[in-house]
């Protein structure tokens, strides 16, 4: 069983400016158009304990998933507007994706 | 107070958005009757810098939002000649706007607060209480009459789901990106949202657009609910799509440039009647948490002169 994990990465200077942050709306589109079709399993966001550093992890069921998701033009939308956020406040932001093989015990964590 | 004075000041309280003062009132003086003239003229806007933010957006919405406050100043007034049984006529005329009242010497004993409270935008609702449905129904009848005699549509939008998508979308088009995600129109997650807009851009709708409004809005307030305006709409953003059947709008078929605006007409109860109108209970870009209204700045928009003898 092969997932696919993305880790998006934030790291902002100091802690004058926040982190780019959608709002609810967005979410809810996200959990209805994804979470609860099982293309996303599991969405995990951690900060530093500085708060400079935000790390946010999504685990799609595959490739295929993730494709829908970066393709999505409302995905595509926001995103267009949280890198001229991050530009303008000077946040770096970097996206990394990786296959990720599991047992079919382990994949059965993400059906939540 | 003498009704000269009284119509002064209604002008001068009219609902503006941010200082946009899109026109200059002659009020002319005779001995039986006070007429006002109504000019659409960019003379007296100010740089206002969230109208330096708009300067972005295309010449219609600019003008679409003209007429409507052409529409707001001489609705508040008719809603004021109305209540007090004074006869007046709205004449339209090519360059301007008339406002006839058929009477002039009157001593009216009256309190301007309701024409107070419509000038601020409300900015905090409390969504937990639903407009009455009298109040709604007396607003849906205004509504269907304007439209007996304008081609546009009537949206009315009460359920919570569906206002809290239109919320989301409340922020120009070109401010996403500078403001964060999270910073939408505050006023729009309200208990009521009407918009009456037409089938076809045409500034003479707007003006009549701005007239029903400030009934619309004049009448919640006097039946104790608080109203604010939103004109802002991310018409671009793809989630459009979720409430586009509800709002006539076709976005895969409109441009920037070729979609009819939409203004908002929010109406509520204060979340909490002891904070300032302008206060904002959701998280904020603002440091004391309250959004400043722009008032008119100026006074010179408006000019008075009295005519001794009326040539006929």
């Amino acid at each position: 069983m092969k997932l696919y994990k993305v880790v998006i990465t934030s790291v902002k200077k100091d802690n004058d400016v926040e982190f780019w942050e959608s709002d609810s709306d967005m979410e809810d589109y996200i959990f209805e158009t994804y979470f609860q079709t099982g293309k996303i399993l599991e969405a995990n966001t951690d900060i530093s304990d500085t708060q400079l550093e935000k790390v946010c992890t999504i685990m799609f069921k595959d490739l295929k998933s993730y494709l829908e998701f970066s393709q999505d033009d409302v995905i595509i939308f926001e995103d267009k507007h949280k890198k001229r956020y991050n530009n303008y406040y000077r946040i770096a932001m970097s996206i990394n994706t990786e296959d990720i093989t599991v047992t079919r015990d382990l994949y059965s964590l993400y059906q939540h | 107070m003498k009704l000269l004075d009284i119509v002064k000041k209604l002008v001068f309280l009219a609902p503006c958005r941010c200082g946009r003062t899109f026109y200059s009132c002659e009020i002319s003086e005779f001995s039986n009757k006070i007429s006002l003239k109504f000019v659409p003229t960019d003379k007296f806007l100010i740089l206002d810098p969230r109208r330096e933010d708009e300067a972005f957006m295309p010449d219609h919405f600019q003008s679409f939002e003209k007429y409507e406050h052409l529409g707001l100043v001489v609705g508040n007034i008719e809603y004021f000649l109305k209540s007090n049984q004074i006869n007046y006529q709205v004449k339209k005329e090519d360059e301007f706007y008339e406002l006839e009242i058929k009477s002039n010497n009157l001593d009216i004993e009256t309190d301007l607060k309701l024409y107070q409270i419509f000038k601020h935008a409300h900015r905090s609702f409390d969504t937990d209480q639903a407009v009455d449905q009298e109040t709604f129904n007396i607003l849906s009848d205004k509504i269907n009459n304007f439209l007996s005699t304008h081609d546009g549509y009537n949206v009315m939008v009460d359920d919570k789901l569906i206002i809290k998508k239109l919320h989301a979308l409340s922020i120009y088009w070109d401010m996403m990106g500078e403001k964060n995600g999270y910073v939408k129109a505050p006023q729009m997650n309200s208990s009521l949202v009407i918009t009456v807009p037409p089938k076809n851009f045409d500034s003479n709708y707007y003006f009549d657009m701005g007239r029903l409004y400030a009934d619309l809005g004049l009448t919640a307030i006097s039946r104790n609910y608080q109203i604010g305006f939103v004109n802002v709409f991310n018409y671009l953003d793809p989630r459009v799509r979720r409430v586009q059947a509800i709002l006539h709008l076709d976005f895969d078929q409109y441009t920037i440039d070729t979609v009819v605006p939409r203004s908002f007409l929010c109406i509520g109860k204060a979340l909490d009647p002891s904070k300032p109108f302008n206060w904002i209970a959701e998280k904020n870009n603002y440091i004391d948490s309250t959004l400043p209204s722009c008032i008119l700045v100026t006074k010179d928009f408006v000019t008075v002169n009295k005519v001794e003898n009326e040539i006929v």
